[in-house]
């Protein structure tokens, strides 16, 4: 049996992905911290929506099939 | 949905509003001596500096007047016959285009009227019609004048530095204000900031609020009026100061000096004239005076040191200490005592509520004490009258060998006490004495109430000390 995809799991793994990615490139001065996440902080609840949006489809199909 | 999502959720958007309050502090945050601050408005972020310049002629002991706004303002000796301008302005905003398009439209004003060379900017103009916009502007000067000219500048948030010039005439705020080398006379009003007067061969007239003063070799008289500051004057003509809310420190006046301060302590030395201080809620220490001292205070001790002429104190609240006067000492204290040495010229003392002790003095001596003893000590022989009467307490009398004069001593209740050599009685009881010693002589009265008297003979030498 597959693993039940969890929603807010990935966007809590997304959301921690990309907030040390943005620290790390900030410490190398490739961008700045704040002003990049200031920037795109709402995209992880974009992420987490697709995702929750993605869930209830697949759920759907699952139950539809024998 | 589940709660575990809930507080997902709620994280999400915790987090997002600490970003955007971060986002809203970034820039205005400032960690300095007075803490954590949050500072706002248009002169923090990015600036750009423009230079523009321009060279003005003027005529011999010609006036120059500058009108600033934001930024400081700085004047200084230059060529005879021309003024010698330099105006930096410094844009505040994200970029060096948008910075430049606003300081271009700034523009340089030396309107020459008579003798007059007005110095300012169309700012007011432009913050009128919007052309500003966001941007936060300052204008800062630099200007090169003639040395016989004089100098009147007003600048409303920034500082003021003028050197070398033959006038100056100065209203800033928010910034120091520095005058230096000014041949005549310079007139100062500052606000919120430190003004700082050196070497004018003039007369200095300064008024400043909420910042400290220093004030040093003034030729002329000096009139000083702060509010919410120190002062320190330094070798200057005739010295007026008055002052509240801060501590006056004067050293070296050529006249005299008049001090009305409230909630101010003084120290005052060297004053070669006659020395008035009045204040309240803080201490006065004067020292050196070539005339007549006369301080008043309340809720302050005082102390009064080498002082050629009469003295007269009014004091409440606390002690009052003499040492050194040469003319009379006329003092009066409410709630407080006396320590004096060295009265060259007689004293007339009124204290309540604490002792009196009055060493090495020469002349007639009246003392009235209110709860509190009397302590009398001089140096020479006693010849002049000498008074003293308290109420609970006593009185201790030295006397001097070859002193002459009557004695008429009483304590109601109390003993009286009396040990002199050659002393002759002419009434002796536990709290009555009367008598003579040597012929001649003034009238030495010493009356307590709920305590005892005593006289006896007091070696000179064990005054001489301070």
């Amino acid at each position: 049996m597959r693993p039940r995809f969890e929603p807010d799991k990935l966007a809590i793994g997304a959301g921690l992905v990309a907030l040390g990615t943005v620290g790390l490139l900030s410490r190398i001065g490739w961008l700045d911290f704040l002003t990049t996440v200031h920037t795109w902080w709402p995209a992880i609840l974009v992420v987490w929506g697709f995702a929750e949006l993605y869930a209830t489809f697949a759920e759907r199909e699952t139950r539809r099939l024998p | 949905m589940k709660a575990r999502k809930i507080f997902l959720l709620l994280f999400i958007l915790a987090f997002g509003t600490s970003v955007e309050t971060a986002w809203h502090l970034r820039g205005h945050v400032r960690f300095d001596p007075l803490g954590w601050r949050v500072l706002g408005g248009r002169f923090y972020g990015p600036s750009f500096s423009f230079e523009e310049s321009q060279t003005v002629p003027v005529p011999s002991g010609a006036s120059v007047v500058v009108e600033n706004s934001f930024g400081g303002v700085k004047l200084v000796k230059g060529g005879h016959g021309e003024v010698r301008v330099s105006l930096r302005k410094v844009v505040f905003l994200p970029t060096e285009g948008e910075a430049r398009t606003v300081a271009d439209r700034v523009k340089l004003r030396a309107v020459m009227d008579g003798a007059t060379l007005r110095l300012s900017t169309n700012r007011g103009d432009l913050e009128r019609n919007g052309s500003l916009g966001e941007a936060g502007l300052e204008t800062h000067w630099e200007v090169a004048i003639p040395e016989d000219a004089t100098a009147k500048v007003s600048n409303e948030h920034g500082s003021i530095d003028v050197r070398d010039v033959a006038g100056a005439d100065v209203d800033g705020s928010f910034e120091p204000i520095t005058i230096e080398r000014i041949a005549g006379n310079a007139a100062v009003k500052g606000r919120h900031g430190d003004i700082h007067v050196s070497s004018v061969g003039g007369a200095v007239s300064l008024s400043g609020r909420h910042g400290d003063v220093l004030l040093t070799e003034v030729a002329g008289a000096a009139n000083v009026d702060v509010e919410h500051g120190d002062v320190r004057a330094e070798r200057t003509g005739r010295l007026s100061v008055g002052l509240k809310h801060g501590d006056l420190e004067v050293e070296g006046v050529r006249g005299d000096l008049e001090v009305r301060g409230e909630h101010s302590a003084a120290k005052v030395t060297d004053v070669s004239g006659n020395a008035r201080v009045e204040t309240s809620f803080d201490d006065v220490h004067v020292n050196r005076v070539t005339g007549d001292a006369r301080v008043k205070t309340e809720h302050g001790s005082v102390e009064i040191r080498d002082v050629r002429g009469a003295v007269a104190v009014e004091a409440a609240f606390d002690g009052v200490t003499l040492r050194s006067i040469g003319g009379h000492a006329d003092v009066k204290v409410e709630h407080g005592g006396v320590d004096a040495q060295g009265l060259a010229g007689g004293a007339v003392v009124q204290v309540s509520g604490d002792d009196v002790s009055i060493e090495g003095f020469r002349g007639g001596v009246r003392v009235q004490a209110r709860r509190g003893s009397i302590r009398l000590a001089p140096d020479d022989p006693v010849t002049e009258p000498v008074t003293a009467t308290t109420d609970h307490g006593g009185i201790a009398f030295g006397v001097p060998p070859g002193s002459r004069f009557e004695l008429s001593a009483a304590a109601r209740p109390g003993n009286v006490s009396v040990n002199l050599p050659g002393f002759v009685a002419s009434e002796s009881g536990a709290s009555k004495v009367a008598g003579h010693v040597g012929q001649g002589g003034g009238a030495v009265t010493l009356e307590a109430q709920h305590g005892d008297v005593t006289v006896e003979t007091r070696a000179p030498s064990a005054s001489k000390r301070d």
